[in-house]
């Protein structure tokens, strides 16, 4: 080894894997030295959290090499990840919600009093301790569940802090912070960088990458598109973003495709509706023959508003009309008598029941369909149905009777599309239609769209990936912090990917 | 196929025991001792196929036992005037002790086991109440409800257990055959996603209390005419006994799995196994301590087959 590589104080090598047979990280080579600050980015299913996630010992990789301080390690677990003094902080912070702060920084090591009890005093004065190092005012006597989330991923850093880490992963920890918070964090990260502990950062806020990084690892599918060192030369949006896209490889696809108009008909009308705290003002018009497409981040209140016009929550104020008649659904079930359906980002709690077989998830929504005369349940119509949809999707399994658990995602998410295809909505609202599924799996599923647009339905469709919309959507509109900011037609200049991007990041 | 899975636990463990009465006690198989053990058992079993369906929603009710208390209470009030009308008032009593339990847990979104808990120490309460703390109401004078308890259709089968077997086919293909069926075991295995399909979860979940409570009387009206009398404690013991029997059936406490031709195997099994404790001279105790013990070995049972097969 040479002299080098012993300075890393993370090296990886050639790193592989694959989930169900379908390879997310394909050899990647990955390198953290003390006292730097590396940032990962990437489009979704670029590999990053399976990246760090191998890191932290949450998944295995299937091949490669991890070498920490100069050893070669095998991190089979968190446990070993923790033993190498790696500490991870995620998005969405995992604390005790119910417990005091200093009870969270001292969780499994807590300091005990000769006398074997708990020393609170001293939990409580080495937190206050902590939090002024850290510059930041917490009360380290709340409860966790009072905080706001800066404190929150502040307390994360925190926990972390006192368990004196070597390497520190944080995982899209801005996603949720406002800008001044932001600088804040900065702060701290770079007061941690003197420390010299390694830092690797993950985030969507290009801004922020070329604020706060030494160097930039460029992620396009499963593999390192280029790595951008601030030493060599300026680290700039504009290379960051063409690197990610990889331009060359999916320019003109979307430009190509034409879609039909669509009809006068407004389907769904929002006007200046608004909920606390989630989205505000939004008004959007919905037509007969049409797919809308929503961008943003995570966070930006696009989930929210989809359940808002779906009955899963409601909005405060505005108004939401139907094919012209107002609709304010206190509940699914509302919505989907007015001819509304929603396909949710979360198909483990929200789309399926696991243990149920894929007829009976597929005609849940539908069972007046299949019902005789008598008001008995025609078994064999179920069957043929359910047979109908597997073909129709090429759905891979056994058969009807399958427990969907038994499934992979695409499939799984085959399912849920059928589901609602089988109901014959007028309207299909869509949180993330292609969510962990493959490119083969996501294809057929943006056919099926487009299918079901050009019978007069219409479409809101939010994905993370804004290539996917461009591909399938006549216009975008575009949400950030709950607002919404801009709208692009397919055919306007800004009708690209770098164009929608540029818009996301400078808000 | 897991449905047939689970039917031949159940089956499995009813086959060794009836070959463990075989060769131990046979007489068990006698044809005097096989009616009386059905019919005495039998409104154990019309209560296990009422809560088979409230569990199968996901949620449970503890307080079935104390229904069949209440209903035959507040029927004591009105049998001197119409035993016709009494039998009515049970059942009337029973369906609105579902009924209440339902809104309840819907409504308020606490476990339904803490919120029976408690509906178990109302109703109970109330009941003691309404008699004024009688050792015993209800006399033998009621030929009806005697009938009901005591008599038999086609000369062989006795009635409670004849209720119990209608009961268990009417409800076994309401879930198979009907669309009320499907909701029940869909919002038992993913009540959210069964809500985000346009399910009334709640609706479905009223319904399968009520209709557990409406059982839950009926079994107390055989049970009284059966002994004849009835006391405020006519329905001790009974919840414990019915969830024996739905989960020996194969009714899993989790919700949204298990079948009533199951319940049916479970209230068989019960009723062998503490005729036979019975016969063999054990007491009620023993058969208390070994009906705890099933109830544990059949839920570890289905659970290592569920996870192996994971």
């Amino acid at each position: 080894m040479t002299n080098e590589k012993q300075n890393d104080l993370l090296c990886m090598k050639n790193i592989h894997k694959a989930f169900n047979n379908v390879p997310v990280l394909k050899g990647i080579d990955f390198e953290v030295h003390a006292g730097e600050i590396v940032t990962i980015i990437g489009s979704n299913g670029a590999g990053k959290s399976t990246l760090m996630n191998i890191v932290a010992g949450v998944h295995k990789m299937d091949e490669g090499e991890i070498f920490f301080e100069g050893k070669q390690v095998n991190i089979k677990d968190p446990n070993v990840a923790e033993r190498l003094a790696i500490g991870m902080v995620h998005q969405e912070p995992s604390l005790c919600e119910n417990m005091k702060v200093y009870e969270n920084i001292f969780l499994n090591r807590e300091p005990k009093k000769s006398n074997g009890l708990l020393d609170r005093k001293k939990m409580i004065r080495e937190s206050q301790e902590i939090m002024q190092q850290l510059g930041f005012d917490v009360d380290v006597t709340k409860t966790v569940q009072d905080l706001s989330i800066v404190s929150k991923v502040v307390v994360s850093i925190a926990k972390v802090m006192i368990m004196k880490k070597k390497l520190l992963i944080l995982d899209e920890v801005t996603a949720a912070l406002n800008q001044r918070e932001v600088e804040h964090l900065f702060e701290i990260i770079a007061e941690l960088k003197k420390s010299k502990i390694g830092i690797i950062f993950i985030s969507h806020k290009i801004r922020e990458i070329v604020q706060i990084s030494d160097r930039v690892y460029v992620l396009r599918d499963g593999k390192v598109a280029g790595i951008f060192d601030k030493q060599q030369s300026e680290l700039k949006e504009k290379d960051i973003i063409n690197l990610m896209l990889g331009e060359t490889q999916w320019k003109g696809e979307y430009s190509e495709r034409t879609l039909a108009e669509h009809s006068e008909n407004v389907l769904l009308d929002m006007n200046h509706i608004s909920k606390h705290n989630m989205f505000s003002d939004i008004s959007i018009k919905l037509y007969e023959n049409e797919i809308i497409g929503l961008a943003g981040l995570k966070g930006s209140g696009i989930t929210e508003l989809m359940y808002s016009i779906f009955g899963i929550m409601q909005y405060d104020s505005g108004t939401l009309c139907m094919e012209g008649q107002p609709l304010k659904a206190k509940c699914p079930e509302e919505a989907i008598k007015r001819g509304i359906c929603m396909i949710t980002n979360d198909r483990q709690n929200e789309g399926l029941a696991m243990n149920r077989s894929i007829q009976e998830n597929i005609l849940i929504a539908s069972l007046n369909k299949v019902k005789n005369s008598s008001g008995f349940l025609n078994k064999r119509r179920m069957k043929d149905v359910a047979k109908e949809y597997i073909g129709k999707l090429s759905v891979k399994t056994s058969g009807p009777m399958q427990q969907v658990k038994f499934l992979s995602g695409g499939n799984q998410q085959k399912v849920v599309v059928a589901k609602w295809l089988f109901r014959d909505s007028k309207i299909v609202l869509i949180d993330e239609p292609t969510r962990g599924i493959d490119i083969k799996a996501k294809n057929e599923i943006y056919d099926l769209l487009l299918e079901e647009k050009n019978q007069g339905k219409g479409l809101m469709i939010y994905s993370p990936e804004t290539r996917e919309l461009l591909n399938i959507c006549s216009r975008i509109i575009v949400i950030s912090n709950g607002k919404q900011i801009a709208e692009v037609k397919r055919g306007d200049e800004l009708f690209t990917e770098k164009g929608l991007l540029h818009i996301m990041h400078s808000y | 196929m897991e449905k047939t899975q689970g039917l031949l636990i159940s089956a499995i463990i009813l086959a060794v025991l009836l070959l463990v009465s075989a060769v131990f006690i046979p007489k068990v198989f006698q044809p005097k001792n096989l009616e009386n053990l059905l019919r005495i058992y039998a409104p154990g079993g019309i209560v296990a196929v009422g809560l088979s369906l409230v569990i199968l929603t996901g949620e449970m009710d503890v307080s079935v036992g104390a229904i069949m208390t209440l209903a035959m209470a507040v029927a004591a009030k009105v049998y001197d005037i119409s035993e016709p009308g009494a039998l009515l008032t049970a059942c009337i009593t029973g369906i609105f002790a579902g009924f209440l339990n339902g809104i309840i847990v819907t409504k308020s979104k606490v476990a339904s086991l803490m919120i029976t808990i408690g509906m178990t120490s109302v109703y109970k309460g109330f009941a003691s109440i309404l008699v004024r703390a009688q050792k015993k109401y209800i006399t033998d004078l009621y030929p009806v409800t005697q009938r009901l308890g005591t008599g038999n259709i086609f000369k062989i089968i006795p009635i409670p257990l004849f209720f119990c077997l209608v009961f268990a086919l009417v409800f076994e293909i309401v879930l198979r055959k009907t669309k009320f069926g499907s909701w029940i075991y869909y919002t038992g295995a993913n009540k959210r996603a069964a809500w985000m399909s346009g399910v009334n979860i709640d609706r479905i979940k009223i319904v399968c209390f009520t209709i557990s409570g409406l059982l839950a009387a009926v079994s107390g009206v055989l049970l009284a005419g059966q002994l004849g009398s009835s006391t405020v404690q006519i329905g001790d013991g009974y919840d414990v006994t019915a969830i024996s029997m739905a989960v020996l059936g194969g009714i899993s406490l989790a919700g949204g799995k298990g079948t009533e031709v199951g319940t049916l195997l479970g209230f068989l099994t019960i009723s062998l196994l503490q005729n036979m404790m019975a016969i063999a001279g054990l007491g009620t105790y023993v058969s208390t301590t070994l009906k705890g013990v099933m109830i544990i070995l059949a839920v570890l049972l289905y659970g290592i087959t569920t996870v192996k097969k994971e």
